[in-house]
């Protein structure tokens, strides 16, 4: 069975790039252009990983995580941050996300902590 | 992204595109896309010149090493650019992204090939006035793409990116002064 995620950007650039990076190794992609779309479509897709931007409109990744991670307790959410952002990185790990990774990230490594969140 | 995807990306949707280029990497199409780039302008060039009477003095035979001599000079300086703003990057803004930056100039290059063509339509219909503002606005053009580049691999703001860009410029220009300045105290006389 493939796995599913789900990726949340506000930059189109983004989406594209890790869409094309999961489907290439047969995972089912859906994606989200901000926090909002992400909470609703979480319960519908029900993805095993979610990639989720932490700077984004209408409900930005940290808040958006909170009310998923409220709904499904076990839901594997990794963070993308910006660089520096060190008190966001401590707030979302704190709140149940269970990595973060900043940008700008290497994608294979990025695969690596996917797959290995994924096995588990 | 196909090729022509990127290429028709790098005209149309600059900054997803040069945003997925800074993450996807992928340097070989990077290098050929410059690569052709930089030998159609060189030869364009050298039909441009020939055309406004200036007629090289390059035996045929020699033809070959002069692209071939031209393009490494190309290469290299499109090396050494990325490098000089990745360790900028990374000293000032803590941020680097070597292989993104390299990936991302030189498709960032790539408008440059509209230039030579109107430049060399332009002089062949003697447009003299506009000839120069095209090849003005295609260099702008490459630039500004170099600078969304930068800003896309490094997740960085424009401002920041532009302060990177011009960097080097404003540190060879610094030096140059300081330069003439030691040497007008050195030698006397000379200023
Ligand atoms: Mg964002």
């Amino acid at each position: 069975m493939p796995k599913k995620i789900l990726i949340v950007d506000d930059q189109k650039g983004v989406r594209r790039l890790l869409e094309e990076l999961f489907k290439k190794d047969n995972w089912i992609v859906n994606t989200a252009t901000d926090g909002r779309e992400a909470v609703s479509k979480v319960s519908e897709f029900q993805p095993d990983i979610i990639l989720m931007d932490m700077k984004m409109p209408n409900i930005n990744g940290l808040e958006a995580s909170k009310q998923i991670l409220a709904v499904h307790q076990d839901m594997s959410i990794i963070m993308m941050t910006a660089y520096g952002e060190m008190d966001v990185i401590k707030n979302a790990l704190e709140a149940g996300v269970k990595k973060c990774v900043t940008k700008p990230f290497d994608i294979m490594n990025l695969k690596d902590i996917v797959n290995k969140l994924a096995g588990e | 992204m196909t090729f022509i995807e990127i290429v028709y990306g790098i005209v149309f949707q600059p900054a997803p595109t040069l945003k997925y280029l800074s993450g996807n990497k992928p340097l070989v199409l990077a290098v050929m896309a410059f690569s052709i780039t930089a030998l159609w302008n060189m030869i364009i060039n050298m039909g441009l010149n020939n055309a406004t009477g200036f007629t090289a003095s390059l035996p045929d035979g020699y033809i070959g090493v002069y692209l071939f001599i031209g393009l490494l000079i190309s290469l290299a300086v499109l090396a050494a650019s990325a490098a000089m703003y990745n360790l900028l990057g990374e000293l000032i803004y803590k941020q680097a992204n070597g292989r993104g930056i390299l990936t991302c100039l030189a498709f960032g290059f790539v408008p440059g090939i509209l230039a030579p063509p109107l430049q060399y339509a332009l002089t062949l219909l003697n447009f003299n006035y506009f000839n120069i503002n095209i090849s003005i606005l295609a260099f702008l053009w490459v630039m500004a793409l170099q600078i969304i580049g930068i800003r896309e691999a490094l997740v960085i703001q424009t401002g920041q990116a532009l302060l990177l860009f011009v960097l080097p410029w404003l540190i060879f220009m610094v030096f140059i002064v300081a330069l003439v300045l030691l040497l007008g105290m050195i030698v006397p006389g000379i200023m």
